[in-house]
């Protein structure tokens, strides 16, 4: 019995130990796993990343130079991160937003697309 | 550790060695079975002070097989989802979910059988 | 008199997963039950079939959201294993330091719905508020609070800075002071002995008969810790089994608090000895042939069979988890019980069911 008051007075004078959150933001650690993004200057189209996905989340078309990702399948894993030869890929320690429909994120490389569609 | 010696047996005195095993004071922790060519493998695995001892018997399909629950009553769980999961059949079991602990009746029928991949 | 069937579950405020238990009662007494399982069912043994044998570590992990880094560890030791793969000191300390992290943000999650269980919401809120500190210990280390993913074959993937190494030791030591306060409130209350004080009494000989293991077995005087095989760097820590021979709730009760400030001193006694160097080895090759791996859990021993055939798919994976070895306990235990005694049991064997159905 003592012992519980004991704890109730010193949570009665201690500040709040939640925070509010949408007023106050949450500023995740530097190591936090949020999003994965790609930048594809340097991107060779190699499929590592495709065949690594545990989630099968990242499909790469060699030919039409198109690499897209289902957000929705992504697992934050980091395993596409540690094994791309050229690192185009890279971990971000902010989450996705919450929206009404699946995300899908395409890159397309579109000079040499139109090239590839000239010569056809 | 690697799994190297085994007790084989035949499945027909599976209750005898199991009952041995009763009265030497081991502990059941597990039974694992997979498919070896056409017939099945199935491992009863026992412990004592840190020490593991493994009992293998060969079954088929369209053999029943009898349970330990009787001797070993905490392993009529495990037996009822092999019925469940390959389509074994059992007799003998203390508590007995007839192919219903997992599965329901518009769902997939032994998903464990059919090997894909490879 | 006339007996009343009551379901108990699958939906409870007092479970943290779903399982039906059917209650035959008479008055107030439970006369029998019977449990219904098979909610959560996901067919994870046949994934890992179908998935590269590295690429399995990642459902393994989410097997169950509160063990879920011990899961990784035992399958990653049985790989390691088959192919015997010699892994770095570093690698193995670290794994011990999370599985330790790991085990006391488990009982911590337990404690506080035990003490719901019986009504006590101002003590499921205190040691909430405690695991949080340690769920931001595992998000500064490895980037994620609860499935870390930090375990491959062959070592670690995340290491530990100097500035890290400072913060877990500073929280470790902050925690014990503000456990010992919440540990006297529960063991030596009048109204918590009231509720757990002699129920659900298991002697020795039914608990060695009905092959119980983890905490539910060293209450009842069995002296049995994985741990004490030394495996991992096990062997070179310096720690006791602790066991009770009561075999009630509140002796169940003592042995996971106990447990934690063992798991308190067992990181401090691994960070002293961390060694340097690397922390994952490069390997080639499939695994064939058949292991075992065991591993103690927070709630108990938990084992996987693996078995591989040389292509880069298993052949078989079979895990039984601690949770699937103490549910025949709790079907003993019941018959004889008042109602308002039932969440008290089920809570008091730590179900994680989930893990029971994979």
């Amino acid at each position: 019995m003592a012992n519980m008051l004991q704890l109730i007075m010193s949570n009665i004078t201690h500040k709040p130990q939640t925070r509010l959150y949408p007023i106050t933001e949450r500023i995740p650690y530097e190591r936090s796993r949020g999003q994965i993004e790609m930048d594809d200057t340097n991107c060779i189209y190699c499929k590592i990343c495709a065949n690594k996905c545990p989630a099968d989340a990242i499909t790469v078309d060699r030919d039409k130079k198109i690499w897209t990702l289902e957000a929705h399948r992504c697992i934050i894993c980091n395993e596409c991160v540690a094994v791309c030869p050229k690192k185009c890929i890279t971990m971000k320690s902010q989450r996705r937003t919450a929206g009404p429909q699946n995300v899908t994120v395409t890159h397309v490389k579109e000079v040499i697309a139109k090239e590839a569609a000239k010569t056809e | 550790m690697k799994l190297e010696e085994f007790i084989v047996v035949d499945k027909e005195n599976i209750l005898n060695e199991v009952s041995k095993m009763k009265m030497e004071d081991y502990r059941l922790v597990a039974i694992t079975c997979d498919k070896e060519g056409d017939a099945f493998e199935m491992i009863y695995h026992f412990d004592k002070n840190y020490e593991m001892k493994n009992v293998k018997i060969t079954v088929d399909l369209k053999d029943t097989l009898k349970s330990i629950s009787h001797i070993y009553s905490p392993a009529f769980l495990i037996e009822n989802e092999y019925q469940d999961l390959f389509g074994f059949v059992y007799e003998g079991l203390i508590i007995d979910y007839k192919g219903k602990l997992y599965l329901t009746e518009n769902g997939p029928k032994t998903p464990m059988l059919d090997k894909k991949g490879n | 008199m006339s007996r009343t069937i009551i379901p108990f579950g699958p939906q409870h405020p007092v479970l943290p997963e779903p399982i039906q238990l059917k209650l035959v009662m008479e008055d107030e007494k439970v006369i029998e039950a019977l449990p219904a399982i098979g909610y959560v069912h996901r067919g994870l043994e046949k994934l890992a079939e179908l998935k590269d044998f590295q690429q399995s570590v990642y459902i393994v992990e989410r097997v169950c959201g509160i063990c879920s880094f011990m899961h990784s560890m035992a399958y990653v030791r049985g790989i390691e294993d088959l192919m015997g793969i010699q892994i770095p000191e570093r690698a193995e300390y670290i794994r011990v330091i999370f599985a330790e992290i790991g085990r006391l943000q488990s009982h911590m999650l337990w404690l506080g719905l035990f003490a719901d269980a019986f009504g006590f919401e101002s003590l499921f809120m205190e040691t909430w508020k405690y695991r949080e500190k340690i769920l931001d210990l595992l998000e500064m280390t490895t980037g994620n609070r609860v499935i870390i993913s930090a375990n491959k074959v062959g070592g670690v993937s995340k290491d530990f800075t100097d500035e890290h190494i400072k913060i877990i030791l500073s929280t470790v030591t902050e925690l014990e002071k503000e456990l010992n306060l919440v540990k006297n409130t529960f063991l030596n209350n009048y109204t918590v002995k009231q509720r757990t004080v002699g129920v659900g009494i298991l002697t020795k000989k039914e608990a060695q008969d009905l092959c119980v293991v983890g905490p539910v077995a060293r209450a009842s005087g069995i002296d049995y810790d994985l741990r004490n095989t030394g495996y991992s760097a096990y062997k070179n820590l310096d720690f006791k089994t602790i066991v009770r021979t009561d075999g009630d709730s509140y002796a169940r009760t003592v042995v996971r608090i106990e447990e934690m400030f063992q798991s308190f001193d067992l990181i401090r006694q691994a960070i002293s000895k961390l060694p340097t160097g690397d922390i994952l080895t490069p390997f080639k090759g499939f695994p064939k042939g058949e292991a075992v791996s065991r591993i103690e859990q927070p709630r108990g021993e938990a084992i996987y069979y693996i078995k591989g055939n040389g292509t880069k798919n298993l052949q078989r994976l079979k895990i039984r988890t601690p949770t699937f070895a103490n549910i025949p306990a709790l079907l003993k235990m019941l018959p004889g019980s008042n109602l308002q005694d039932v969440p008290v049991l089920v809570l008091t064997i730590d179900p994680c069911i989930s893990c029971t159905e994979r």
